[in-house]
């Protein structure tokens, strides 16, 4: 039997097993092409991610914000009774060659500079920061999807929920690698567009 | 006469299907009595051999669960994948002998549950960890290929069902790996299992058609309602099970025709509580949801009677 009469007389089946693959094309066409074709983002993300220590509490606990397009870190002594095992990691990811980095930065200097105020972390002293949601090449942080999977997920596994945060323009999108965030839900807080180091 | 051509549809379909001569029907005509023999004695050595599995399979299962907790790495993998592929290589044996053909598909079914049970705890005891996903992708391949291929060479139903088993799991959890949008994938992978379903029908493995009819219906309803739920084109779920019923008559499948009619069901239902639960009063919708039932019933056994029971 040639192909084209197997096809024929058996049209629904080569139509079910056909959909599946037509959705693998159709995904790479919408996704894959549209990237490699648009422009990756300038410009490098700043964020914070909530870590949990299990054994040490760390000394002090630091809030990040941007103050006159610059970084400026709030430090308070934990020295609370119940200490907070909380810790507010810095962190950049730049798009452009899929690389996380880690920003450490030093708790007790920043504590002594800002006396129960805010300081300018010395770690992104030169960084000039815009914290608008949407980057000035129109990139936009865009949160995991928790959605359950429906019965799908249930029936043929699949499902579990991607953990995912995303840099997307358009049907352009990056994904973060795993930052390894403490907890399960949105401990990633978006701080801003690193527009010049 | 419209029940009589059906019915001389289906038998030209099943002798195509199994390759039965014109001669050997008019023989089983003539001579019903000794069919009916063959009959009983085929019913009795399939139930022996289904009871034969379970039972085999109960004292693998019995014995893997008494002693895991001691077994090391290596004995965890002998014991499910590798009794599982001696299932499937007993199965291929079963199948070269027509004595023994009936063991295959009890064989087929535990090296069907065993293999990709023990390839998942290989995965679990050596690999360096990652996303699990993955290993039931990797699962699905190597059981999509090894069970699709024996079912082209051998056309038998089991493996028919357990190739169509795998290979949605291949792509459910492909297209979750990819973030695709659930719904959709639940769409595609409906309609998909439909159409396979409807192909299977047409075949001699015309047995599972009525599952994956089910399975297909079931996805595609649930997910097509996720997707329209409390959105203004929430209406196209009811045009969606009307046209679930109307495809029940047209393929002749009941199943189809139950989903179709209990999905109508549970939309009205939930439609009238929403909507008119506090205003008109609930008395009134369960009024309401009462004679939709009763009508649905009696349309659902008249298309019953009317276009799939005669055809079976």
């Amino acid at each position: 039997m040639t192909l084209k009469a197997f096809v024929k007389e058996n049209l629904v089946l080569v139509v079910g097993l056909s959909l599946p693959l037509l959705l693998i094309v159709l995904f790479f066409a919408a996704t894959v092409i549209p990237k490699s074709m648009a422009t990756p983002p300038k410009y490098e993300m700043l964020f914070t991610v909530m870590k949990y220590d299990y054994q040490n509490s760390p000394d002090y606990l630091l809030d990040y914000r941007v103050k006159d397009k610059h970084l400026v870190v709030k430090a308070k002594k934990n020295d609370d009774k119940n200490k907070s095992n909380n810790l507010n990691v810095l962190m950049a990811y730049d798009a452009n060659t899929d690389t996380l980095r880690d920003i450490s930065v030093d708790a007790a200097k920043a504590a002594d500079a800002a006396k129960d105020n805010e300081a300018l972390v010395d770690e992104t002293k030169g960084y000039e920061i815009d914290q608008s949601i949407i980057s000035p090449d129109g990139y936009k942080l865009e949160g995991p999807n928790y959605g359950g999977g429906g019965l799908m997920g249930g029936l043929f596994g699949g499902g579990h929920s991607s953990n995912n945060y995303r840099i997307k323009k358009g049907s352009v999108a990056y994904k973060l690698p795993d930052v390894e965030q403490a907890y399960y839900y949105n401990q990633v807080k978006f701080i801003g567009w690193v527009i010049q180091k | 006469m419209l029940q009589k051509e059906d019915a001389l549809q289906d038998i030209v379909l099943l002798a195509k299907s199994h390759n039965i001569s014109l001669d050997e029907i008019a023989s089983a005509l003539t001579n019903s009595q000794a069919q009916l023999a063959q009959q009983s004695s085929g019913i009795l050595s399939k139930l022996f051999g289904y009871i034969g599995g379970i039972f085999v399979f109960a004292g693998i299962g019995v014995f893997i669960s008494m002693y895991w907790a001691d077994f090391g790495s290596a004995a965890r993998v002998i014991i499910t994948l590798g009794t599982g592929f001696i299932a499937f290589i007993m199965g291929l044996i079963c199948l070269t002998d027509k004595k023994y053909e009936r063991a295959a598909t009890p064989l087929f079914l535990m090296a069907a549950i065993l293999q990709p049970t023990g390839i998942l705890v290989m995965l679990q005891e050596y690999s360096s960890g990652g996303d699990p996903r993955v290993g039931l992708i990797f699962m699905a391949i190597y059981m999509l290929i090894q069970q699709g291929a024996t079912f082209i060479a051998k056309d038998r139903t089991v493996l028919a069902f357990s190739a169509i088993l795998f290979g949605y799991i291949f792509f459910a959890n492909l297209f979750d790996v990819w973030d695709m949008n659930e719904k959709l994938i639940g769409v595609v992978i409906g309609i998909s299992l439909l159409c396979i379903s409807y192909a299977l029908n047409q075949s001699r493995h015309l047995a599972i058609a009525p599952f994956w009819y089910f399975v297909g219906a079931i996805i595609l309803m649930w997910s097509v309602f996720e997707a329209v739920e409390s959105t203004p084109f929430e209406l196209i779920y009811l045009g969606l099970s009307a046209f679930m019923v109307f495809l029940s008559t047209y393929v002749r499948s009941r199943t189809l025709l139950l989903v179709g009619t209990l999905s109508m069901l549970i939309y009205i239902g939930y439609y009238t509580a929403k909507h008119f639960a506090n205003t008109v009063g609930w008395p009134i919708a369960l009024v309401m949801i009462g004679i939709a039932l009763i009508a649905l019933s009696s349309l659902a056994v008249r298309l019953n009677n009317k276009y799939i029971k005669s055809s079976n």
